[in-house]
């Protein structure tokens, strides 16, 4: 592996995870595409680069909101018995699933994600109906808007258990963090309050993809020369682009985005049939 | 009110362990890819070979976490939470068990 190549991982990885962290989400459904199409990377090891740096990426952002009282660890356990199960489906499937059908999976996964972001988010009304109490999943959390503390129950649990079992599958298939398939399962099933959501969302995403990775890692399918730089560039990238957070437009970069979600999709479909559009990369 | 002073200093662990983990395994990837870029034999492997020791920090970090709040509950005799804690780990070890018997 040149220098060079191991330069240009870290500067993509950099770039992608800025723009991820400006729009506040997680850029890991960047870099198999961009590893696969671009890097001539086998869609197996890109997969395993990528989990590494999704893992990165969630244990790099976790301290704030867990200062912030926003994760729900309660929740987050239960979940991640769900989603860890399904990260271990996937690993047994990984080496099943023909890698045609991965690329389409994938090119799937991107259109359902540029299309979620185009959607905004709703806030779910929370009402308890006290099903779920006796769980002690229910919680509060600190509202800066509100200037107050907000309590908040948790809903349909395994409705979002179901959904959190296959976002772990995907997770391990793909190397992302699926957050198309957590967010709908937060939002809708559970019903929590978006940041809520969203930070034991990216709690949870660092245990369910190292369940696939660690197998990853002792099936010897990680390679060093590739997910260290990816990793690396990935967690400066998310640092980088909250501090940006603020100063961009988000509404531009959202449909920027979108487009390069939906650009990389029709790339990966037809990667799927072996047509390769870009000639780039180095190898 | 004990039960919520004691989440909050599990939380707080979790925090500290998260953060300061991401800063060796940066740390760790970091110096090793620079190292690995000498040519030549010893310098270049020893590079590869942290950068490779870094990666598997981050991969243990999560576990860490569960092992941390698997002790958590069970400090506070909570059984629903650890079964759950418990099932996390023990669903990661049968997946590294997979990856280790499917290795070429």
């Amino acid at each position: 592996m040149s220098v060079g190549f191991e330069l240009w991982l870290f500067a993509i990885a950099l770039g992608t995870s800025a723009l991820g962290g400006v729009l506040g989400m997680a850029s890991g459904i960047f870099i198999v595409p961009v590893l696969t199409m671009f890097g001539h990377i086998d869609i197996h090891t890109a997969v395993a680069a990528s989990l590494v740096s999704v893992i990165a990426c969630s244990c790099g952002s976790a301290a704030p909101f867990l200062l912030g009282r926003l994760t729900n660890i309660r929740l987050a356990i239960v979940l991640e018995t769900a989603t860890t199960a399904g990260a271990l489906t996937g690993v047994l499937l990984a080496g099943l699933v023909p890698v045609r059908l991965l690329f389409l999976l994938f090119a799937a996964i991107l259109i359902v994600s540029g299309l979620q972001m185009l959607a905004r988010r709703r806030e779910a009304t929370a009402r308890a109906d006290g099903r779920w109490a006796r769980w002690r999943l229910d919680s509060s959390y600190p509202d800066r808007v509100l200037g107050r503390e907000v309590a908040y129950a948790v809903h349909r649990v395994p409705m979002g258990m179901g959904l959190m079992y296959g976002a772990g599958l995907i997770s391990a298939l793909l190397g992302i963090g699926s957050g198309v398939l957590k967010i709908p399962a937060m939002d809708v099933a559970l019903k929590l309050p978006i940041k809520v959501s969203s930070a034991t969302s990216n709690f949870m995403i660092g245990v369910t993809a190292a369940a696939s990775a660690a197998a990853y890692f002792l099936h010897g399918a990680i390679s060093a020369p590739i997910a260290g730089p990816v990793a690396l560039g990935s967690v400066l990238g998310a640092v980088l682009g909250a501090r940006l957070l603020m100063k961009v437009p988000a509404d531009k970069l959202r449909l920027m985005f979108v487009v390069i979600l939906f650009a990389l999709a029709v790339q990966m479909a037809l990667g799927a049939f072996g047509i390769a559009l870009t000639q780039g990369g180095t190898t | 009110m004990t039960g919520t002073t004691t989440e909050r200093r599990l939380e707080l662990r979790i925090a500290h362990l998260l953060r300061s983990g991401t800063y060796v395994g940066c740390l760790a990837i970091g110096l090793g890819l620079i190292l690995s870029w000498f040519d030549g034999g010893h310098t270049a492997r020893l590079g590869q070979d942290i950068v490779a020791a870094g990666i598997a920090l981050f991969i243990l970090l999560p576990v860490l976490r569960v092992t941390l709040m698997l002790a958590a509950f069970l400090k506070q005799r909570d059984a629903y939470f650890a079964m759950a804690a418990g099932i996390v780990l023990a669903v990661i070890i049968i997946s590294c068990a997979v990856g280790w018997l499917m290795r070429p």
